[in-house]
């Protein structure tokens, strides 16, 4: 993200414009005015509710590899590590609204939060509903505050593919908005990040690079054991609730090491809890380093419909 | 000026684009990354280029066009204070006193409530409050656009005084903490001479 961001503001739109050259028909680039990149999917949006989802203009494949059959109906991006611009945001939603209204998704940042919120305001006073929904599962931020305080990571997967299936379904603004809320309280996130010449584990390192909670020198299992005693501490999971696991890891970590941690972890998780899946891939790849990020969502009857089988985004399943 | 209609409130605006460019050496001063002077040239561009129906009108694309072209927080909180006001100036073809202070007071709100910021941040909420208490005041002897707006400028400024002794906890500055004592807030400063400009314009009869 150095050589390659020469050109800073025009970054995204050279990033989108690679993909649509790799898989032609699949997503039309939007012609925003505002120096950053919008991306459609080829998929129109009819009489249902558009799902837009928004972030900062680097990484993948959230975000935009989630726009597409399925997924997200467009993906508005910032320039590198720069929130969406709102009036980007304000004019997608503008143009994919069919007077269903409009899902607004993003990660709780600052930057991200300001602009969908405005967004948001802009959008009502001209007769659009839309409803924002601030992802906020990282259990490493804002410890010992609410949970509304706390960033978005990894769990942002999970959510937009909720959004997505139940636009789909022809639920309501409303009815969807209600299943993330739901969703974003069932849900918690941690990163593992792992020295591995000392083989010393941190959890909770941040995403902008926060000094994790807790470090130890420990093994896989136990780390395992530990991330998972972490995450359903936080979301205490109900009995008539079954878990779906994600593991994604670090830009260092491999295919297979994801799937070595997946397997550890996911003994761990049954010994006390029903799963309904577990989903390992490269989904928001952003953090440098040796790791993991984690998330568990621990699912209900109302939430599951919209969870089942599995959807083919950019590179990833989920 | 007791009330303006939406040509005069357009010349006014105008006029405020104006001083905020003339400002830029002194705002990139206090804050080299900020260069306000662009949005300034932006808005000036929008606002000759079309025209508007209703003060409504001229306000909902204002706050459009800071959004678009500023980017960043600043045009998002910008933006919120010609937008959020917009429901207390619907349907009129003039505005007075009464109207403005309406209007100002919904953005302020808005900026508030969006930007999470409290007084003694070192924001730009630290010259609205100041405003929006000066134009309440003025609001119980007179319905006069222009001495309501020069009250709230009055208390803009002495908002800008305030911040000079403040600490940053937010936003961009909050890197540099101690650094910024002694230096007011841009923010707070770009509002000073927005409410400034629009007084000038609008007190003249």
């Amino acid at each position: 993200m150095h050589w390659f961001s020469e050109g800073r503001e025009f970054y995204a739109r050279k990033w989108f414009t690679g993909m649509l050259k790799a898989h032609p028909g699949r997503w039309e680039l939007f012609d925003s005015q505002i120096s950053s990149a919008t991306l459609f999917s080829s998929h129109k949006v009819t009489d249902r509710v558009a799902v837009i989802i928004s972030s900062g203009g680097s990484d993948g494949p959230w975000s935009p590899g989630f726009v597409g059959e399925n997924l997200a109906d467009a993906v508005v991006v910032g320039a590198p590590f720069t929130a969406p611009n709102a009036y980007a945001i304000y004019e997608a939603a503008k143009a994919l609204d069919t007077g269903r209204g409009v899902i607004l998704l993003y990660n709780n940042f600052m930057g991200d939060y300001l602009n969908n919120d405005m967004a948001e305001e802009l959008l009502r006073i001209e007769g659009h509903r839309a409803i924002q929904i601030p992802v906020h599962d990282d259990i490493g931020m804002a410890r010992g505050e609410s949970r509304e305080n706390r960033g978005g990571r990894s769990g942002i997967a999970i959510m937009t593919r909720i959004a997505a299936s139940a636009s789909r379904a022809g639920l309501s603004l409303d009815e969807i908005a209600n299943l993330l809320k739901k969703a974003n309280s069932r849900m918690a996130t941690i990163c593992v990040s792992i020295d591995t010449e000392n083989n010393i584990v941190t959890f909770g390192r941040g995403f902008s690079d926060e000094p994790g909670f807790k470090t130890g020198q420990m093994g896989m299992r136990e780390t395992a054991e530990e991330t998972i005693r972490l995450l359903t501490e936080d979301i205490s999971p109900k009995t008539d609730e079954k878990i779906l696991l994600m593991v994604n890891p670090l830009r260092l970590a491999g295919y297979d090491e994801a799937y070595v941690m997946g397997n550890y972890l996911y003994d761990s998780l049954s010994a006390n809890y029903n799963i309904l899946r577990m989903n390992v891939g490269a989904y928001i790849h952003i953090l440098d380093g040796y790791g993991f990020t984690i998330t568990l969502l621990s699912a209900d009857s109302e939430l599951r419909p919209y969870l089942e089988g599995v959807i083919n985004g950019d590179g990833f399943s989920i | 000026m007791r009330f303006a209609d939406t040509t005069a409130l357009k010349i006014a605006m105008i006029e405020a684009s104006r001083a905020i460019i003339a400002a830029e050496p002194e705002l990139t001063r206090v804050d080299s990354v900020i260069g306000d002077g662009d949005h300034g040239i932006g808005l000036i561009e929008q606002l000759s280029e079309n025209n508007f129906s209703t003060p409504y009108d001229l306000f909902h694309a204002v706050g459009l066009c800071l959004v678009k072209s500023m980017g960043g927080s600043s045009g998002v909180l910008f933006g919120t204070l010609f937008i959020s006001g917009l429901e207390e100036i619907k349907d009129k073809d003039s505005l007075n006193g009464v109207d403005m202070a309406a209007f100002l007071s919904g953005g302020i709100q808005g900026v508030i409530r969006r930007g999470r910021a409290n007084p003694g941040d070192k924001t730009m909420v630290d010259a609205l409050l100041p405003a929006e208490s000066e134009m309440n005041s003025a609001l119980k002897s007179t319905d006069d656009l222009g001495q309501v707006l020069k009250a709230a400028h009055k208390g803009a400024l002495s908002g800008v005084e305030s911040t000079k002794n403040m600490v940053s906890r937010l936003g961009r500055s909050k890197n540099f903490r101690e650094q910024v004592i002694g230096w007011p807030d841009p923010g707070a400063m770009s509002v000073s001479i927005l409410l400034g400009g629009l007084a000038n314009s609008l007190s003249q009869d």
